[in-house]
């Protein structure tokens, strides 16, 4: 007969509270050193005899204290929740997992202690006193797993409320350990490669022990997503912490919601595009959304073919942007070469309202400068657009001026070459549907075949903006000098005097769209509106230099670069904000969260430059 | 673990700093400080815009406009200790056209004439040397133009390669006539301070960036070049603040770290006659980005920094012919130099 525990079980009575920490350990390892020497081990027939047994208190003891402290929280002081997380894999001892279990059997009077083997554990103790694990153990085997997983229903909790309520009854829910045990075994993957690596090829016994692992973990990451395995890993880690698994929860991933097709591509296309050059298919975005949600740093950099404030946010940060952002309709474009950061939220607000994404044209800036000439004409209000060809009409000898925009854009009137000809048709006779080529400066040389007849506009790459070029038009290699340029945008984004209020970008905006119009002075008014007011859209202007601090630096007292934006949402944490904000400088795909009382001090240093003081945040509904 | 450490050291480092703050005074002035666009240190000269589009001079009981344009045009003004010159900057269609990157008309005024005279098209209008050269910056054209108050003729233009970022503006200063300093950032993203030699028009790297998605900053304090490197918002470099004599043959001069941090400081590397400033990030108690940052001086001996503002959002740090000052909404709360307000009580009494 062996007591092993006999004089240990004395020392760990009053585990807890009396005992200190340290005195377990110590317990705890004198106990695992002392069984190394136990041979004793159990036959089935042995187990199935005895009157009764048990676990000896130390052995339970050092379970409580190894166990991660997540997993814990599986344990409600009950015993089949115990042996759930021993089915799992997720009970530790000081030596690690469990492989054999010291059991104290009891016949007559005569008490034993012993040893038996994990499967042997499972089947003769565990499985009689917990049918209900045998049945779950079952469902999660390899074999069954797919059919399980797609019985499951995963959603993001709609509240914080909802989701801690939630988390409540995962915790109460026995199939959590099979979760956990899954997840476990995932992330153990690693870890047996290298061990396989390291293992001598002459050692049979354990590599084909760790190629079993392998296989089965593959087997499990099959029926994994990636959407489900974050959602398991985030619970599993967090089974102690449930304000920080909502918290996790809430900020969804959404470059992975991206690969796995669960939402629109449209917010990374630029990013993707950058990284990946030429044509995007689907496979190449969804690549592209994988390394995203795995390098944080990737989303600072891409920007090359879309030109805006740089570096942008991380991709942690635009992820949680992107995510509680209200902006639905991304399309490329390049805020840094329009050269109208009120062209930019112009067009970026009447592409909202009216529910459309340009198509992608040539030029990038085009998508803003062609949607913003568009609205200015339904609106009657084209003199917004300062842009133009002007001439002496022969005719009435006076000054005639023709709205053009920079660059060719079939779907626009306004597209360069259909008002170039128009003009020079009014004072040279070209024929007005003649097709003027666009050429860098780089590109021409007027010696080569194409460039000798015909109409070329001849541009500077490193000076052209979808609102000022610079540029010179050649008509059979004749300089074309008669035509005076006009450039820029000639608009109010709110009303500056009285006699021009009908015609601000934001009076335009409402009026055309029959929207009405509040002003939102704290960050109370902006939550309320954005609970009250589902589809309402806030925007506003304030100043470059408090909005975004790290890249405008003033250097005088009023230096204030007026930046229109658009907030998409609101993130909230002990009634402190912080805000979504589309910059009218930062492409439409790349948001940056910025921190309320910025916004305000951006808003108030513009109100206090401001002619009339006006306050520069408004919501539209 | 090593963040845990890494928060304990940073919060020695802010325990063992000097912290000796005192509410900062605000900037007084009689006519609405909304209007005023510069006060001479000496408060003598006082500019002031008015909606009619005019830059008027303030001073007893008079004004007078020095400078009339379109209406509502915005004013931008400021000075060094020392130089004769103001630097105006007039954007004529400041409301009708949001542009980042247009160019405003310049001015230079002397102190005892106050006739403007303009003297180019572009931003960032610098006075160098006590007011003996200028520079300003070609947004559109990417080239910084280098000239002398007293000729007015634009005598060097350095082309800037920065192009993935089309809102970058350079940083700028003069050692002496010969050497000028800037900043730029290369197609890698790496951003370098660069020596621009005047006299044979050859550029040298002078200080680099060893990692991208960092910014530089300079300014000169006491026969020092001052360089600093800090984060973008989002970018986790760090902050470092370097110096190195600014004398002799630069180019061969060492550097030495006299400030290193592991917070995304905002920066605005400041130079006055008496300190260094810049503006320290203090972490975060709310949401994401929801930061806390004060203005600090840097002793570049002894190498302690001491918080002297307790505003907790401070974004820009501003100085006006030798006072700092930092603007937060509608105030300017004075760091350096008078907050302006002179006791006239005596005046209004012998008035009557």
């Amino acid at each position: 007969m062996i007591f092993l525990s006999t004089e240990l079980e004395a020392q760990s009575s009053a585990p807890g509270m009396v005992s200190s920490l340290k005195k377990m350990i110590a317990i705890s390892n004198s106990y695992f050193e002392k069984m190394k020497g136990v041979n004793k081990t159990f036959s089935n027939k042995e187990i199935a005899e005895a009157d009764e047994y048990d676990l000896p208190a130390p052995y339970i003891n050092s379970l409580i204290l190894y166990t991660e402290a997540p997993h814990k929280a599986l344990m409600l002081n009950n015993k089949c929740r115990v042996y759930n997380l021993m089915i799992n894999d997720l009970l530790l001892t000081p030596t690690g997992y469990i492989e054999r279990v010291p059991i104290r059997l009891k016949k007559g009077d005569e008490i034993t202690e012993g040893l038996i083997s994990r499967p042997q554990f499972l089947n003769a103790i565990v499985f009689k006193e917990c049918p209900e694990l045998k049945t779950l153990s079952d469902l999660f085997s390899i074999n069954n797993l797919k059919k399980t997983l797609s019985n499951e229903r995963f959603s993001k909790p709609s509240t914080k409320e909802v989701c801690l309520d939630r988390h409540q009854n995962y915790i109460k829910n026995e199939k959590t350990a099979f979760f956990c045990g899954l997840i476990a075994r995932v992330e153990k993957e690693s870890n047996l490669k290298e061990s396989k690596i390291k293992t001598p090829r002459t050692d049979f016994r354990t590599l084909e022990n760790i190629n079993t692992q392998l296989k089965i973990i593959k087997g499990v990451k099959q029926n994994l997503t990636n959407r489900v395995y974050d959602y398991y890993k985030n619970l599993c880690d967090h089974l102690d912490n449930p304000e920080k698994f909502c918290e996790i929860t809430a900020s969804t991933n959404i470059f992975k919601e991206i690969s796995e097709s669960k939402i629109d591509a449209s917010p990374i296309y630029s990013i993707c595009q950058s990284l990946y050059q030429g044509n995007l298919d689907k496979q190449k975005i969804k690549n592209c959304a994988l390394e995203l949600s795995a390098k944080n740093e990737i989303c600072h950099y891409g920007a090359n073919q879309f030109p805006g404030l740089f570096p942008k946010a991380n991709c942690n940060e635009l992820s949680m942007a992107l995510s509680r952002s209200r902006i639905q309709n991304y399309y490329s474009e390049c805020p840094g070469l329009v050269g109208s950061e009120l062209a930019v939220n112009g067009a970026r607000l009447y592409h909202l309202l009216t529910k459309t994404i340009p198509p992608k044209p040539n030029l990038c800036f085009l998508n803003t400068t062609a949607g913003f000439t568009e609205f200015l004409t339904k609106v009657n209000f084209m003199e917004g657009w300062n842009n133009s060809y002007c001439f002496i009409d022969p005719i009435s000898q006076q000054e005639s001026c023709i709205n053009s925009l920079t660059g060719n854009y079939d779907a626009s009137p306004y597209s360069q070459e259909k008002s170039l000809s128009r003009a020079l048709s009014r004072t040279r006779g070209v024929a007005d549907n003649t097709k003027c080529k666009m050429v860098s400066l780089e590109e021409y040389d007027p010696t080569r075949l194409g460039f000798g007849d015909g109409c070329i506009i001849v541009y500077n790459s490193d000076n052209c903006f979808g609102t000022t070029c610079q540029q010179r038009i050649f008509i059979n290699k004749k300089e074309v000098t008669h035509l005076k340029k006009n450039e820029g945008v000639r608009l109010e984004y709110f009303a500056n005097s009285s006699t021009r209020t009908k015609y601000s970008m934001e009076s335009m905006l409402r009026s055309y769209f029959k929207k009405k119009t509040k002003k939102i002075m704290n960050s109370s008014q902006l939550k309320s509106f954005f609970k009250e007011q589902k589809k309402g859209i806030v925007h506003g202007l304030g100043c470059a230099e408090k909005l975004l601090p790290h890249f405008f630096r003033q250097n005088t007292i009023h230096q204030c670069t007026i930046t229109p934006f658009i907030i998409g949402g609101v993130i909230e944490k002990k009634g402190i904000y912080s805000l979504v904000v589309h910059t009218s400088m930062d492409e439409l795909g790349a948001p940056r969260i910025i921190d309320w009382s910025q916004v305000y001090q951006a808003i108030r240093s513009y109100q206090n430059i401001h002619i009339r003081n006006a306050w520069g945040l408004y919501g539209l509904y | 673990m090593l963040g845990g450490f890494m928060a304990y050291i940073k919060f020695l480092i802010v325990l063992f700093s000097t912290c000796a703050f005192a509410s900062l005074p605000k900037m007084l002035t009689k006519i609405p400080l909304a209007s005023i666009r510069f006060i001479s240190n000496d408060g003598k000269i006082t500019l002031y815009q008015k909606s009619s589009g005019a830059l008027a001079l303030a001073t007893n009981y008079n004004t007078d406009d020095i400078l009339k344009l379109k209406e509502y045009t915005q004013f931008n003004a400021n000075s060094i200790i020392g130089s004769d010159y103001i630097t105006i900057e007039a954007d004529q269609n400041y409301n009708s056209h949001n542009d980042a990157l247009k160019n405003k008309d310049l001015y230079l005024i002397k102190r005892k004439e106050l006739k403007p005279v303009k003297v180019g098209s572009g931003k960032d209008l610098v006075l160098h040397l006590k007011g003996s050269f200028y520079s300003f910056f070609d947004a559109r054209g990417k080239s910084i133009k280098v000239a002398t108050t007293k000729e007015r003729k634009i005598l060097d233009e350095i082309r800037i390669s920065s192009k993935l970022n089309p809102y970058f503006s350079p940083e700028t200063l003069m050692i002496d006539a010969n050497t000028f300093i800037y900043t730029d950032i290369n197609e890698k993203n790496l951003s370098g301070v660069l020596y621009y030699n005047r006299s044979n028009k050859i550029i040298k790297p002078l200080f680099k960036s060893a990692e991208d998605g960092t910014r530089l900053e300079i300014c000169l304090y006491k026969n020092n070049l001052i360089i600093g490197e800090f984060s973008y918002n989002g970018i986790n470099r760090g902050s470092n603040i370097y110096k190195m004599k600014a004398t002799g043959n630069i180019m061969k001069n060492s550097i030495d770290r006299i400030y290193s941090s592991e917070s995304t400081d905002i920066g605005h590397l400041t130079c006055s006659e008496n300190q260094v400033y810049f503006i320290k990030d203090f972490g975060s108690n709310g949401p994401i980005n929801n930061r806390i940052s004060e203005l600090i001086s840097l002793d570049i001996n002894t190498k302690k920094f001491r918080q002297l503002s307790n505003l907790k959002k401070v974004f820009q740090v501003v100085q006006m012919d030798g006072r700092v000052l930092i603007p937060v909404s509608e105030n300017l709360y004075v760091v350096e130099g008078s907050n302006n307000f002179k006791n006239d009580q005596l005046e209004k009494e012998n008035q009557k």
